[in-house]
């Protein structure tokens, strides 16, 4: 019986032991760094079955390699470097606590000796006077410093910049802290699409999930307009949705755009695409061929309008955001006595008409309602996330940037004046060490009136 | 367009500069690192006008932004970057001999965005989504993250030739001091890049709606992160040193360069702008 329970002891210690080490660390690093490239290099479903075989594609779609971010084993992976970051941080913080506290040793000459910054100094300067003179000089450059006197000796120690040993770990808190947000954003946020026609109000969302669910939202937006910028050169320069945002008697005036999102009451709303709306009121320019006159006229969909001279009518039977790669089309039914055709007219290719029909008019596409397409999110987890991250970059800056620096002078009676010995320590960028450590014996030097140099 | 003319004489300079600091590292004269030096101090200040002269230009144009949207444009910023960090090491540690190891990759870009028919190297207005000032901080950012990691990269490779022996590597600094050299350049590269990542997920929340989308471009940026957090928790909690750690870290670069060209190149994402036109 004993023997068992020793047994389990040993699993849980050798467990305890296998998830503390940094050898898991650095092991799972690698592997989701593999699980990563795998992510982004597998090809589209239709592609692996070109490539790899029946076989390859069903082991690829086994292993869900598709979408390797949204797998439950590299929810797993990252589960574990959770739980291997936890316990190797708890595992090592007492130790760096200690370093962090305890600061006394015994400072004497052999110990300095053995520092690779050291300096001897003689001055002149009595000894009873001198502590409050070194004291001074290193207080300039040091915020803790403790002084043990005794007849024979003084010595003071001085440091600074220990805050660096604690930057690992505020690291390591701040990725727990990151991956509380991202879980708290997938179980209680969600994301999904809002399509409003211009002049229309809705409230609803289609999910962006398998179920395709939708959300009904306890306000509503009106999009009162879309408006596309173009440059010169025919690239777009800016996509904006003029909202109103009902909600109960209130009615607030919004704009979204790309890159200037609306928030309201927890959620994000994002300019994210456009298009024609459903049920569209489209605008024509109507050329006629003999007297060049042009009218405007308003067609709603599938709705017979009467042609400008009154004899026979015309109304939109289709349309086509992107007819065969040519952009928005709309088609027409003109009906004039008892002939009735049918054609296209394209929003890009103004002319197209003009080119390709004959008849008294021209028909040439000049606005439509188009509907706004908004993504809406919600992230009740966002502000963590953005809280880890200012704390993971104050680790990093502390971790790598702040330099623990270290320095004990000791001083002795000799003759009528002193004997001082002066050592230091840094344990990262020794060279800036360096350089600060000889500019400061050089004003020590001024301070304490030396009168020889040791070796 | 005299930006993209002065820019294309630029990377006849670093070509100089290069060569300048070859021969310092052959013939060791004292001279002509002065030389060397003082003509790469000259060639990052036309540099500097050239991206300068650029942002003038395009305000001229009606279109103005900050030079650093798109692939020619980062090109020219990660040379200037690269020799901006080279400059501070050799002030700072007083040797110019890794110059040989650095400016290639400085003339390299410089010469791939000027002269490559694949890089766009017009003015053109900005797409919407780019129009952020978070845009800004980002690129600055992973440049830095990105010079710093070449920097290591070329000093890892030193390392390792000078490990294989012969003389000409002896006024080099010991392979203490390379190695510790190479874990500094990574350790500012880390900070950088986690800014950079960072930065970009901000901007990306209030683009695209979301923070994060395991794009390619991300994903690799991610990778390159693993990468380098390998390579510090090797060094730091494992004690590795030396031989090891230079080649983490040129494999750390070859992760920096596919995120930068490959992911471009051979992967479709939402850093459309990056592509060749």
């Amino acid at each position: 019986m004993q023997r068992i329970w020793q047994q389990i002891v040993d699993l849980l210690v050798s467990l305890n032991n296998l998830f503390s080490s940094a050898k898991l660390a650095i092991f799972l690093l690698i592997i989701l760094a593999i699980a990563c490239i795998i992510g982004t290099i597998i090809p589209e479903p239709e592609l692996c079955l070109k490539y790899f075989g029946k076989f390859g594609a069903g082991l690829i779609d086994a292993l869900s390699l598709y979408d390797v971010y949204h797998t439950i084993w590299f929810r797993w992976l990252l589960g574990l470097l959770v739980l291997n970051l936890a316990t190797c941080s708890l595992k090592r913080f007492p130790k760096t606590w200690r370093l962090l506290r305890v600061s006394k040793k015994a400072v004497d000459n052999k110990f300095l000796q053995h520092l690779s910054f050291h300096k001897r100094l003689t001055c002149t300067i009595p000894f009873n006077t001198i502590g409050d003179k070194l004291l001074q000089a290193v207080k300039k450059d040091f915020r803790q410093v403790e002084v043990e006197e005794a007849p024979t000796y003084y010595i003071l120690g001085a440091r600074k910049g220990y805050l660096s040993y604690l930057g690992p770990y505020i690291i390591h808190v701040s990725i727990l802290i990151i991956l509380i947000g991202g879980i708290i954003n997938s179980k209680l946020g969600f994301s999904g699409l809002m399509i409003i026609p211009e002049g229309e109000v809705s409230n609803q969302i289609f999910l962006r999930s398998k179920s395709h669910k939708t959300v009904r939202l306890p306000f509503a937006l009106k999009c009162n307009k879309f408006i596309l910028e173009i440059y010169e050169s025919g690239m777009p320069k800016a996509y904006i949705s003029k909202v109103t945002v009902i909600d109960g008697d209130q009615r607030i005036p919004k704009t979204i755009e790309v890159n200037g999102p609306l928030d309201y009451k927890g959620m994000r709303f994002y300019q994210a695409s456009y298009g024609i709306a459903p049920q569209p009121n489209v605008v024509f320019k109507i050329i006629s061929r003999e007297d060049k006159k042009i009218s405007t006229v308003k067609a709603t969909f599938n709705q017979p309008v009467s042609l400008p001279d009154n004899q026979g009518t015309f109304k939109v039977v289709r349309i086509e955001p992107n007819l065969m790669g040519v952009g928005p089309a709309f088609q027409i039914r003109l009906e004039r006595s008892k002939n009735a055709e049918q054609f296209w007219v394209l929003e890009r290719v103004p002319r197209f008409d003009a080119l390709h029909r004959q008849g008294k008019y021209i028909f040439v596409v000049e606005d439509y309602t188009r509907y706004t397409g908004l993504q809406v999110r919600k992230n009740p987890g966002i502000w963590i996330i953005w809280i880890g991250c200012i704390i993971l970059i104050l680790g990093l800056v502390i971790s790598f940037f702040v330099v623990p620096q270290r320095l004990w002078i000791r001083a002795e009676p000799k003759d009528k004046g002193c004997r001082v010995i002066i050592g230091g320590i840094a344990h990262k960028r020794r060279l800036a060490f360096s350089y600060f450590f000889e500019t400061f014996i050089k004003r020590l030097k001024e301070v304490i009136d030396v009168e020889h140099k040791g070796p | 367009m005299w930006n993209i003319k002065v820019l294309s004489y630029v990377t006849f300079l670093y070509l100089i500069c290069f060569l300048l600091y070859l021969g310092v590292l052959l013939f060791r004269y004292k001279n002509l690192a002065k030389i060397a030096t003082g003509f790469t101090l000259f060639t990052i200040l036309i540099h500097s006008f050239g991206i300068v002269l650029r942002w003038i230009e395009s305000h001229n144009l009606g279109i103005g932004h900050v030079p650093l949207s798109n692939l020619y444009e980062s090109l020219i910023f990660f040379a200037w970057c690269i020799t901006i960090i080279y400059l501070v090491i050799e002030k700072k540690y007083k040797n110019p001999l890794f110059g040989a190891f650095t400016l290639p990759f400085s003339f390299l870009s410089m010469a791939y965005a000027s002269f490559s028919p694949d890089v766009n190297s017009r003015l053109e207005p900005l797409i919407p989504a780019l129009k952020s000032n978070w845009l800004i901080i980002h690129v600055i950012a992973c440049f830095l993250a990105y010079g710093a990691f070449a920097v290591a990269c070329g000093l890892s490779v030193v390392y390792l030739l000078k490990r294989r022996g012969g003389s000409i590597w002896d006024a080099f600094p010991s392979l203490a001091q390379l190695d510790y050299l190479s874990y500094q350049m990574v350790t500012f590269g880390f900070t950088f890049l986690s800014i950079g990542i960072i930065t970009g997920a901000v901007w990306a929340d209030k683009a695209w709606g979301s923070y994060w989308s395991w794009d390619p471009k991300e994903t690799w940026s991610l990778i390159t992160w693993f990468v380098y957090a390998v390579f510090i928790h090797c060094r730091l909690v494992r004690g590795w040193r030396e031989a090891k750690m230079a080649t983490i870290s040129i494999i750390g670069f070859l992760s920096v360069l596919f995120t930068y060209f490959g992911v471009s190149f051979l992967l479709s994402g939402l850093h459309s702008y990056a592509k060749p036109s």
